[in-house]
């Protein structure tokens, strides 16, 4: 579909484009204006803030069995040496834990 | 540093207390993704040696936790990237590099139409976190992108940097992260609607 000047390859691209700056009003209307007629460039806008959404999510689920696993002792204690190692110069505040 | 200064900043300040306090989470997180457990603790290991290196940068944008996980996802892509390649050979990787460049070309025509149209998808982005599958491809395909698209698709999306800041971290032209960002997006709904849809 090529409304409104712009066809479907462009469009994506302001729409993506569009997702990481902010466009001059002009150039929004005609983004929109396409948007608004063409479905399959709607659902495209749709599915990249899908993405959007999705990969900033911070959520866990449980394994097969439905279990949470924790670090065990061992792994915290291997973690905490593993960061005194890196630093040369560790803050007071650091031995204190 | 005063003793108040301290106290107000006591995460920060303090490093070892991030493994009591976001050990478990970071673990769940990465076993959420990966199912080995000896993986997952050296990957979350890395993300708090990465944290203590970057500690001075951590301006506050975000909760401890939060910017915790946007180093674990860095690392939990970077990994599921290498596992996809090595189990392929260079020629492989020329091709997985080609097809994620293609597939901002092939989905148009010569006219610039929809050859390939995005498809309906059953999901509520409401609901997201509840669909396993949805993010155990999501993950997959994040896995799937060229290495520096990756990073550039990852500081936008998780680091919540602008493109001005991506363009100086990877020493690229402003077009040429845009067109970086889109490819990767193409990428990465074409690879999802390919892997998920279709299972």
């Amino acid at each position: 579909m090529s409304h409104w000047m712009f066809n479907c390859k462009e469009v994506s691209m302001m729409v993506s484009e569009s997702m990481d700056r902010k466009f001059p009003f002009h150039r929004r209307i005609l983004l929109n204006a396409h948007l608004l007629m063409c479905r399959y460039c709607n659902r495209f806008k749709k599915q990249l803030l899908i993405l959007r959404h999705a990969v900033g999510l911070e959520n866990i689920y449980e394994d097969e069995r439905g279990h949470f696993h924790s670090l065990s002792k061992e792994a915290r204690e291997r973690i905490k040496q593993a960061m005194r190692d890196l630093s040369p110069n560790p803050d007071p505040d650091l031995l204190n834990t | 540093m005063t003793k108040k200064h301290a106290e107000n900043n006591n995460q920060i300040d303090n490093p070892e207390s991030w493994v009591d306090e976001y050990g478990d989470f970071l673990y769940q997180f990465t076993l959420s993704r990966i199912k080995d457990l000896s993986i997952a603790e050296e990957l979350v290991q890395e993300t708090f040696l990465a944290a203590l290196k970057a500690r001075k940068n951590f301006q506050g944008r975000s909760s401890t936790r939060t910017w915790l996980i946007a180093i674990l996802k860095h690392k939990l892509v970077d990994h599921i990237r290498k596992r996809i390649r090595e189990q392929t050979s260079d020629k492989v990787e020329a091709m997985f590099n080609a097809a994620a460049n293609d597939s901002a070309d092939t989905s148009f025509n010569h006219r610039g139409d929809w050859r390939l149209r995005p498809s309906k998808w059953a999901v509520d982005p409401l609901k997201l976190y509840e669909q396993k599958e949805f993010m155990d491809v999501l993950y997959h395909c994040l896995g799937g992108l060229p290495k520096r698209q990756a990073e550039a698709f990852l500081m936008r999306e998780i680091d919540g940097f602008s493109t001005e800041e991506i363009c100086k971290i990877l020493n690229i032209s402003a077009t040429n992260s845009w067109v970086m960002l889109y490819r990767a997006r193409m990428w990465l709904r074409r690879c999802l609607e390919n892997n998920w849809l279709n299972t």
